[in-house]
């Protein structure tokens, strides 16, 4: 089984990036919409002995908005641990213990400003995303 | 030797808060914990609101701990306005706030506070030798998180909760899901407080302290209560709190600060533990009694047992509850009054909360909020100053991190306590 994890926040524009890609993946994967608390489903995803964990959430690596690629874990700040947010590389640490092929891929903020829409570059990079999982 | 320490940002704390020591010709001169998160003004934005509005507000100091401030804010409406509210809408309000207690302490005692006394940089990293603790830390963390959903109506800044009573009353389903889950959920705390005895705890910062925390009325061990108790013995009604906290202003800090008497202070699970510790029953009683000794009153690294301990005591009290909820009948209560003036306390997972309020026909008028880490950070400046001037005795160079546990072993919320600066214009 493969199963997909949307990451962030809808009303924060861009940042709902990661949940609208696997909004549109229920057709052909396992979607769990995490929000901004993945932490509270790793034990769900590690019942179901999944193959492959496919993270998908909003980033700024400095590219071009709507721009996506994978993003390795040490490229994730850890530092920003604390009672009111668990930092991407510690979910993915912990499915890792369960699941051997964990990936990340990033989309390129434009915008996280209060809205509770994609700017259009987002929009357009979150279904260029979708196209290449559904093809996978 | 002359030296300066410098902290910033504080790793594993809510918020932007840092730490600066300034060593001058091998003496401690300075030691500041600097707030630089801005100011809120929530104070401000609650005038000329109507309560409920205040209450949906006020909720959103903190995403962590909104019940409590939800249910602060409630409280001190209820009590400008005098409604008296129903059995079962107390019952559960305090169901919400086990809530609340259990998954604001899980987070901080696994995932920030035992890093740093197993030697691990993060929680992390401390995953792969403790993955059953880490484990069981997360699994607490989303129970409380549910339970808050469930009774608050979302996982964060819920609406559920209202002046007077509740929107949805939750299913018979899920309250029987919450009393079957803190039952099974008991081992997992007890081997996180079992872990704690194998644990070296820190002395360079000792000495006794004051501490301050809500007293329930009818002799039990409580987070809810209308009178303020002082670990020198002085007893004060909600609507007295400015004779405990003295607010101040400093020039290194957006957040206020609280002395008593002129003596720092310390609010929290340390301090509710000290004061009320003699209250607790079952296995949080039996735990308390036999990890409980002198340097509990001296030492601030104890708030992190204090937490697990409030974690049993919490899942402990749960099933009864529940059993309470469900056979006690709902009833929705009402005001006439229309302006007043009063207080509401609350023990927020960090420590005491207040909320006070004038309502003047149906408006706010005036409002004024403490939250704990305010007032404990004159205590965190001494404990931080201690600890730097006995590891500058002892030769040791490398203080940061002896230095940052301190603050993290208050659990600072740095967002809620920053705290409204007024303004006069002449």
């Amino acid at each position: 089984m493969k199963i997909v994890c949307g990451i962030g926040n809808i009303w924060r524009c861009d940042d709902g990036a990661g949940i609208r890609a696997a909004e549109m993946l229920k057709e052909k994967y396992q979607v769990f919409i995490c929000n901004t608390y993945p932490e509270n489903f790793v034990d769900e995803i590690c019942r179901l002995r999944p193959e492959k964990v496919i993270i998908i959430d909003a980033a700024d690596f400095g590219a071009e908005p709507g721009t996506f690629r994978e993003v390795n874990t040490s490229e994730i700040d850890s530092r920003l641990l604390s009672t009111h947010t668990i930092p991407l590389s510690f979910f993915v640490s912990l499915i890792k213990r369960c699941c051997r092929e964990v990936v990340v891929y990033g989309i390129q903020v434009k915008d996280i400003d209060f809205r509770d829409h994609l700017s259009p570059e987002v929009r357009r990079g979150v279904r260029a995303l979708v196209n290449l999982l559904m093809s996978e | 030797m002359n030296k300066k320490i410098v902290i910033e940002p504080m790793a594993r704390v809510e918020g932007h808060g840092g730490i600066e020591v300034v060593i001058e010709d091998n003496q401690v001169k300075d030691v500041t914990v600097d707030i630089f998160e801005g100011p809120r003004l929530i104070e401000q934005v609650t005038v000329g609101k109507t309560p409920d509005e205040a209450v949906s507000i006020t909720s959103r100091i903190c995403a962590i701990c909104y019940i409590s401030h939800r249910f602060a804010d409630i409280r001190a409406h209820e009590r400008t306005l005098k409604i008296k509210p129903g059995e079962k809408t107390k019952l559960l309000r305090k169901l919400a706030h086990y809530g609340e207690m259990i998954e604001s302490h899980s987070l901080h005692y696994y995932l920030l506070a035992l890093p740093d006394f197993l030697g691990y940089p993060d929680a992390i990293t401390m995953t792969g030798r403790f993955p059953e603790e880490v484990a069981g830390g997360l699994e607490l963390k989303k129970f409380g998180n549910r339970v808050m959903e469930i009774v608050g109506g979302r996982r964060i800044h819920g609406e559920n909760m209202r002046i007077g009573g509740f929107g949805k009353l939750p299913s018979e389903e899920d309250l029987e899901w919450i009393k079957e889950k803190a039952l099974m959920l008991i081992p997992t705390i007890e081997r996180g407080i079992n872990l704690w005895k194998e644990l070296e705890v820190p002395d360079y910062l000792e000495e006794e302290t004051i501490f301050v925390s809500v007293l329930p009325e009818d002799g039990t061990f409580g987070f809810v209560a209308d009178t303020i108790v002082v670990s020198t013995g002085e007893k004060y009604d909600a609507e007295e709190y400015e004779k405990v906290t003295n607010e101040r202003v400093v020039p290194h800090s957006f957040a206020k600060r609280c002395r008593y008497k002129g003596k720092p202070y310390t609010v929290g699970a340390l301090a509710r533990l000290i004061n009320m510790g003699d209250r607790l029953d079952g296995m949080a009683g039996e735990y308390f009694r036999k990890l409980y000794n002198d340097r509990w009153k001296r030492n601030p690294f104890y708030n992190n047992i204090a937490q697990a301990i409030e974690i049993l005591y919490c899942l402990e009290k749960i099933p009864s509850l529940v059993d309470k909820i469900k056979s006690t009948p709902y009833k929705e209560a009402k005001s006439g009054k229309d302006s007043g003036e009063g207080t509401g306390l609350v023990e927020a997972p960090r420590g005491l909360l207040i909320h006070h309020y004038k309502i003047e026909k149906g408006l706010v008028k005036y409002a004024n909020y403490i939250a704990p880490t305010t007032q404990n950070l004159d205590d965190m400046e001494k404990y931080i100053r201690n600890a730097a001037e006995r590891l500058l005795e002892k030769k040791i160079q490398d203080m940061e991190l002896p230095l940052e546990m301190i603050m993290r072993a208050y659990d600072p919320c740095i967002s809620c306590s920053v705290h409204m600066v007024k303004i006069i214009r002449k």
